[in-house]
């Protein structure tokens, strides 16, 4: 159990003696859940998010955008972005970011899935959703120059000021860059 | 108000501004915990100038590296944090109460055996160190500075980093993404050694270093207009305007874009497994009337250089934070005689209005000079890491 992240060999030990207190027919349906999860969830063999079949909810929702795709490094990352409720297009789950120091290079990433999906002809603009971090924006980079040959609309997720701060704590990075990736007034009118 | 040529401060655009509208900063009490040499120590500051007298090997320096490390959350001398912990020992701590434009910052450093360094603000915990870089600067000048002249030219990028970094947070983040990239560029170029890294995969990275190199290649260029023109004046002064003292700046930028370098340098790069070309590699050069320091200068002509390349950069973090910094003057009398000495303090005295620690292996020497300067300073007596006594002297007029 401590094999897990985020478990250190104490916390285990509890865990395990845990287990150990309770009733055997609870732990037995316990461990099966274990197991059926593990059986029947898998990768989405469209976007590679999570699912119980062989395609996903969201890419098997017909009123769902598919002209649109958000490319997200994680799985969490779809979790977070839909619980906005903004965005009505679908996913591609890459994987991870590219960061050789890591050992993550574009082939253990989705990044072959997500060109045949666009060179498929029904996608109109692919929304990167990377970490604004140096291998967030490489990924980004990499996946521009792949698809920039493909004639498709490429956008990036806004960077700046979050809603409801303030100017005076945002760090001087950040502030710099909303400065220069400003936006034009009206599309912020546009709700 | 009258200005003096000297009394400069220089800005951005090259405005002078007056010494009023700069703001204070002072030390007012420091205490360690396992930190280096010492146990446990508590010391209080009163005084604009305070020295640290004692013998070598007991731990006056290691003060003034507590002080650095409060400035910038580590040691002027080791990179390695768990290398400030008292031998034996899993944890040290520093706490220092400054007072900075009249407000208390309470900024206290741990430092745990592998762990994370935790650095707190007025209880506050810094989700980042960088942010607190600037916040309260400080210049040291030490026997140490000498490696400005031996060492290799990443020494001397440091210097240029470490006081751009003092007042350019923007700057800084540049540098730190410029290194990572840097890092994980060489790490393809090694994971495919001899086969050499596909182009495609170099691309991103190049990108970035791109990206990343233009801004640190205009600032260090705005640096260094900045720190010829005050280092010349400074040199001038504290050698008694004998001889003229000069630096410049070595760039491969200034001949040919980021991109234009990777692009040249591409086969060497792949052939020797690292990013051969770029800003990383800048330089900075030191002369006196226009011959190499490091090959004729003498020892003395070298520590003067070096004292006055340490106070030009207090002079550019002074303008440029508005804040005065804290001048941190680690063994003062190291190969320098009496007389050069005295004429720096009255340098210091007359030009420096931030807080001033000076250490020195002898008990009276410093005392008696900043006395018939009359000056006003504090004395704490070091002697065995541990025990400290201490002084104040006012002086009469």
């Amino acid at each position: 159990m401590s094999g897990l992240p985020g478990i250190g060999r104490k916390t285990a030990l509890r865990l395990v003696l845990e287990l150990l207190k309770r009733k055997p027919e609870e732990v037995k349906r316990f461990s099966e859940a274990f197991i059926q999860m593990r059986e029947h969830i898998h990768h989405c063999s469209i976007c590679h998010n999570l699912s119980d079949e062989e395609t996903c909810s969201i890419c098997r929702n017909a009123s769902r955008d598919r002209s649109t795709i958000c490319v997200v490094s994680d799985i969490r990352d779809v979790m977070a972005i839909e619980s906005t409720e903004q965005y009505k297009g679908l996913y591609h789950v890459l994987g991870g970011l590219i960061s050789p120091m890591d050992g993550v290079g574009p082939s253990d990433l989705t990044v072959d899935d997500l060109l045949k999906r666009v060179g498929s002809g029904e996608v109109q603009e692919i929304i990167f959703a990377l970490s604004a971090t140096m291998e967030g924006e490489t990924t980004g980079f990499f996946l521009y120059k792949k698809l920039q040959p493909l004639e498709v609309k490429i956008s990036n997720i806004a960077r700046g000021v979050a809603v409801g701060g303030e100017l005076e704590y945002t760090d001087e990075v950040t502030l710099g860059r909303s400065i220069q990736l400003r936006t034009p007034y009206e599309s912020s009118l546009k709700r | 108000m009258e200005t003096m040529p000297t009394n400069f401060n220089p800005t951005k655009d090259g405005t002078t501004d007056p010494l009023s509208s700069i703001d204070t900063l002072a030390l007012r009490a420091l205490s360690l915990f396992q930190f280096k040499n010492y146990e446990s120590a508590s010391l209080e500051f009163s005084s604009p100038i305070v020295c640290f007298l004692g013998n070598n090997g007991e731990g006056k320096t290691n003060l003034l590296d507590a002080v650095h490390y409060l400035s910038f959350t580590k040691s002027y001398f080791h990179n390695s944090d768990a290398l400030n912990i008292l031998h034996e020992h899993d944890q040290a701590g520093i706490t220092g109460e400054f007072l900075r434009a009249g407000n208390p910052e309470l900024i206290h450093c741990a430092i745990r055996k592998n762990q994370r360094k935790v650095l707190k603000r007025n209880h506050k915990e810094y989700e980042r160190l960088a942010e607190h870089i600037g916040l309260l600067p400080s210049i040291i000048i030490t026997p140490y500075d000498i490696e400005l002249i031996w060492e290799g030219s990443e020494v001397r990028r440091k210097f240029m980093d470490a006081t751009i970094s003092q007042y350019s947070p923007v700057y800084l983040d540049h540098l730190m993404r410029y290194n990572q990239a840097l890092s994980q560029r060489n790490q393809v170029l090694k994971s495919y050694g001899k086969m050499g890294a596909p182009q495609e995969l170099l691309d991103p990275w190049d990108y970035q270093l791109a990206f990343h190199a233009l801004p640190i290649f205009e600032e260090r260029t705005r640096f260094f207009v900045m720190l010829e023109e005050v280092f010349a004046q400074v040199y001038s002064e504290i050698s008694g305007g004998k001889e003229r003292g000069s630096l410049s700046y070595s760039t491969s930028l200034a001949e040919a874009s980021m991109d234009d370098i990777l692009k040249k340098n591409r086969e060497k790069d792949r052939i020797l497994e690292r990013t051969t070309g770029g800003i990383h590699k800048d330089d900075l050069d030191f002369f006196i009337e226009n011959q190499p320091i490091k090959k004729f200068a003498s020892q003395g002509q070298q520590k003067s250089f070096l004292i006055a390349l340490k106070l030009a950069q207090y002079m550019i973090i002074r303008g440029r934070s508005k804040v005065h910094p804290i001048l941190l003057l680690d063994d003062l009398y190291d190969k320098v005689d009496d007389l050069r000495v005295s004429n720096l303090l009255d340098w210091i005295l007359d030009k420096i209005k931030g807080q001033v620690f000076i250490s020195d292996t002898h008990i009276d020497r410093i005392p008696d000079l900043l006395q018939s300067k009359k000056a006003a300073f504090q004395i704490y007596k070091i002697a065995q890491n541990t025990c400290l006594s201490h002084s104040t002297s006012i002086p009469h007029h």
